[in-house]
């Protein structure tokens, strides 16, 4: 069974704290002194895993965490709302951050929640799409509110994971090392053999 | 000098619980020498008195340890408490037989383990909990139920070795004819008689002593009836100190102190029924008890108590078949109980849902003890769900309940008393309300109806018009005042362990200080604060800056503006904060990119690392976090420099990370939770439980009845949870200010403060 971290990120008031209740709805029971209180189990392609969400609601005015985050997740969940044109923006800083801090190629979903207030739309189903292709990620319109294609994000994103870690589990200390070390930055020929 | 009072007299401190306290042996009436040789029974005296002796002096004790809790000596000297108690109940084997069947004794014993029980399990059993300081009251006040109860049972020693002769003998069992029939209408009266002179005595709290007279039986009576007593023989019972008892039991734990007063409801609390009876009816399966073979109820004793069990004259409370079985026409319904279960949904150890009426109900039981935690609960949260007005419609309500239909008039006088009670209880929820949760800004608009509801109240009720007066004081402190706030913080901090004294100034001069006074702020480096000290005063200082703003921010006001965004005030507080945190930790990053060479870099990540472990062990935890989270953006750039650090280092590093780790903060919540006292926590956190408690549901049905929208209380537990945490942690710090120092840091970060985060980050990567 394999397990996988997934961080929820995006601006305030998104809907981030909304999608991790809609998604473990029915298995939560909120006491943070007990751990994996975000955690869920769940059957992907006739295989189960354990899905543990990192909830970063709360954060947001924290930018130094970013790099936290990025570094404690595995696969992650970059949300707009669409009611609000300020939180699409904003969603570059967050994929800098993954860019940064992820050596591999950062697993991540494109997610325009609150999908369900159609006549306060401010994003347009097309810009979402565009700016995902723009990232080279999938993208998916839901709402945590009426649980409008929440499962289906966590599946398709297990499922990206399990194609590009086959199998993995959740690290016990950093799941990756950094993207790019300033001090790392040496010419290639350094790796070479010697020549005495 | 009776056998009490010497009790009384050898522990000054407790006069409040005790019988009588001062007598005066050479002045001591015939018949009260006379009793007090009567009590100095060999078996009793010999073993029990220097135990009882040892009750007061443990619970004197015990008591001393509550100002200054430690949650060992406090549950050491529970155990040597409950040792004693059990010892002294043990005594009791050895008193005549006659004494010991009797109802009245068996009554008094099973009281006696029962709070003793219940002292034990409320014992605190960790230092940790926003709810330590509550659970130490708590178990205080049952430390003094217990000395109450121990009080009665001796008492009821007094009073049954008074009796010149043996009681009656018990008649045999009828099941099949009621119990209210075989109890004469007579007895009935007087028992009534009595009780409202012991209700009148614990609300008015008369100064002179009174004689009560134990009703007279009736010549018809006196051979059959079980409850018949002796003609003409009166206890006396000096009314100073009964009242000195009740007020101040009534003072912590009124509730309880009533069910001691009131025979009925302690009857209740040693029976442990549930299932709420008549006064009167319960009296008579008391007074009957020996009669019936079935028991309904048995009560659960702590481990320490279990023993008692098998030893007692009798520690099952038989109940008639009729009582415990089936509902008994005789017993009148209780509201109560009947509304609660429609109104308020419990869990498996927790309210999980109520209606506004059912949590007004619960507030104001008249059968349960004042719960700390539903107060925090209920007033931290009301106003999310309900307004200050309907709160006081729901409490007029309560005080307007009428009788249910169908009672028999004896039963009638029942429901008035417990109704009297119930509007006490409303006064006293008044009461708390006003003087520790009470904000004019919120509530104003629910002045004009209170001061109806408590005039009508205190017209209504003379003999409850001192409770009702001092609402109506409170009220019109409150009203008067627009800035008037309620002192449960005030009363919080004057609970919690003392600070630690003030810190004399360290011995640490800032070579470059005259600098600093001519503003050259460029020539002060942070590795200048690289010592023992200098570490040292640093962290002291951030701890100042760091609490002071965070002390800005007012509990309440900051969950009103994360949920709704309103109060630009708590608004600039909250950013002010975080942007310190953000500009802490841009310049921790900054400063060690900054350094030239990799020892250099590698030797001002030591420091910082140090800086970090030093402002966590002072539960600095906002700055704590800061430090780290620049060490971080570092750490994953100059893998070299990372590298170089000592291992000793990087195991703190590593430490502090996994401490403040976002996806499993249980460990930084259970320090927070752990010690009271100057704490600077991290603002994400409560603004993350809020933005969680309030995407919860905010009703929910009720499981039983379906056709009921309650509350659902967990989602405002979170909220009063997240209030009293940030209300607990608002203790300064009570260091000596460093005024160069506080200069300094303002400088340095106010560089970084001025950027946005990308502009920083950017500045981070392209310097080097």
């Amino acid at each position: 069974m394999d397990s996988w971290r997934v961080a929820v990120l995006g601006d305030g008031d998104v809907g981030k704290t909304a999608l991790a209740v809609q998604f473990t709805l029915n298995c939560f029971t909120y006491d943070p002194t007990i751990e994996d209180a975000y955690r869920k189990q769940i059957v992907v392609d006739n295989k189960m895993c354990f899905v543990e969400v990192i909830d970063t609601a709360g954060q947001e005015e924290y930018a130094t965490l970013r790099d936290q985050w990025v570094r404690e997740g595995q696969g992650f969940i970059l949300v707009y709302s669409i009611a609000s044109r300020s939180t699409f923006d904003r969603l570059g800083a967050f994929r800098q951050s993954m860019l940064r801090v992820k050596r591999l190629k950062p697993i991540f979903i494109l997610v325009g929640n609150k999908c369900d207030k159609m006549h306060e739309r401010e994003v347009s189903k097309e810009e979402g799409a565009a700016l995902a292709t723009s990232f080279g990620c999938t993208f998916v319109e839901a709402s945590a509110k009426t649980a409008h294609n929440v499962e289906h994000l966590f599946t398709t994103l297990v499922r990206l994971l399990r194609s590009t870690k086959p199998s993995d589990a959740i690290p016990k200390t950093k799941p990756s090392a950094p993207r790019v070390a300033i001090e790392d930055r040496k010419p290639p020929s350094c790796r070479k053999c010697f020549i005495f | 000098m009776t056998y009490i009072s010497t009790i009384g007299s050898a522990s000054p401190d407790l006069k409040h619980i005790h019988f009588t306290a001062e007598v005066d042996t050479t002045k001591a009436k015939p018949k009260q020498e006379a009793t007090a040789k009567s009590l100095l029974f060999p078996e009793l005296n010999a073993a029990t008195k220097d135990h009882i002796q040892s009750v007061f002096d443990m619970a004197d004790q015990f008591r001393d340890l509550t100002a200054n809790p430690h949650t060992a000596e406090m549950r050491a000297a529970s155990e040597d408490f409950i040792t004693f108690i059990e010892a002294i109940l043990r005594g009791c084997i050895h008193l005549p037989v006659r004494m010991r069947s009797g109802p009245r004794f068996d009554l008094a014993f099973k009281g006696v383990v029962f709070s003793g029980s219940g002292f034990l399990q409320r014992v605190p059993s960790a230092e940790s909990g926003p709810y330590f300081v509550d659970e130490v009251q708590v178990s205080l006040q049952w430390m003094y139920m217990t000395m109450a109860s121990l009080r009665e049972l001796l008492r009821v020693i007094q009073r049954l070795r008074d009796v010149p002769k043996p009681l009656p003998a018990i008649p045999p069992p009828d099941d099949e004819s009621p119990l209210v029939l075989d109890y004469p209408a007579s007895a009935i009266a007087e028992e009534d008689a009595m009780f409202e002179e012991e209700v009148a005595l614990m609300l008015e709290r008369p100064s002179t002593p009174v004689d009560v007279p134990v009703p007279p039986a009736s010549p018809s009576t006196e051979s059959s009836s079980p409850a018949a007593t002796p003609h003409g023989v009166s206890f006396r019972i000096d009314s100073t100190c009964l009242a000195t008892d009740v007020s101040a039991l009534e003072a912590s734990i009124e509730p309880v102190a009533r069910g001691i007063v009131v025979k009925s409801s302690l009857k209740r609390l040693v029976l442990g029924v549930t299932r709420k009876r008549s006064r009167k009816a319960l009296t008579l399966a008391m007074w009957s008890n020996a009669s019936f073979s079935k028991s309904s109820t048995t009560i659960a004793p702590s481990p320490c108590l279990a023993s008692f069990g098998g030893e007692s004259p009798r520690t099952e409370a038989p109940v008639p078949p009729s009582a415990a079985d089936s509902a008994d026409p005789a017993f009148a319904p209780d509201k109560d109980e009947t509304a609660a279960a429609r109104d308020v949904y419990h869990g498996a150890s927790r309210i999980c849902a109520a209606s506004l009426p059912g949590l007004v109900r619960l507030l104001t039981s008249k059968a349960a003890v004042t719960d700390a935690r539903l107060n925090h609960l209920f007033f931290f949260s009301f106003r999310f769900f309900a307004t200050a007005q309907e709160f006081v419609a729901a409490l007029a309500e309560r005080c307007s309940e009428g009788a249910p239909g169908g009672l028999a008039p004896g039963q009638i006088v029942c429901w008035e008393d417990d109704a009297r009670v119930t509007k006490v209880r409303v006064a006293k929820v008044l009461l708390v309300w006003l003087r520790q949760y009470w904000r004019h800004a919120w509530h104003a608009e629910a002045l004009d109806a209170l001061r109806e509801l408590v005039s009508s109240q205190r017209a209504a009720d003379p003999k409850a018009a001192s409770i009702w007066g001092q609402v109506a004081a409170q009220l019109a402190a409150a009203s008067e005042d627009p800035t008037y706030r309620g002192c449960w913080a005030q009363k919080l901090s004057a609970t919690s362990p003392p600070s630690p004294p003030p810190s004399p100034p360290l011995k640490f001069q800032l070579v470059t200080k005259d600098a600093i006074g001519k503003g050259a702020f460029q020539s002060v480096d942070a590795l200048h604060f690289h010592t023992g000290t200098g570490r040292e005063e640093l962290a002291r200082q951030l701890c100042l800056a760091t609490s002071e703003m965070f002390c800005a921010i007012d509990p309440e006001d900051a969950v009103h503006f994360w949920k709704a965004g309103v109060d630009a005030g708590t608004g600039s507080c909250i950013s002010r904060m975080s942007a310190f945190e953000n500009a802490l930790a841009y310049w921790v990053a900054g400063t060690i990119v900054g350094k030239p060479t990799v020892r250099s870099r590698a030797e001002t990540m030591e420091f910082f690392l140090d800086l970090a472990a030093r402002v966590l062990e002072l539960r600095n935890y906002a700055c704590a976090c800061a430090i780290s989270a620049g060490l971080g953006l570092i750490m994953s750039r100059l893998r070299e420099t990372t590298s170089t650090i000592s291992e000793a280092h990087r195991a703190t590093a590593h430490r502090i990370e996994t401490f403040f780790a976002l996806h499993n903060r249980k460990a930084y919540r259970l320090s927070l939770a752990a010690d009271q006292g100057p704490t600077v926590p991290l603002l994400a956190t409560f603004k993350h439980d809020v933005d969680l408690a309030f995407t919860m549901r905010s009703h929910r049905a009720h499981p039983d009845f379906p056709e009921e929208t309650l509350i659902d209380l967990d989602r405002y537990r979170v909220v009063a949870r997240v209030i009293q945490s940030m209300e607990t942690c608002r203790t300064p710090y009570r260091f000596q200010r460093v005024g160069y120092v506080h200069k300094w840091l303002r400088h340095v970060l106010d560089e970084f403060a001025s950027k946005s985060s990308s502009e920083s980050l950017y500045s981070l990567d392209e310097m080097r």
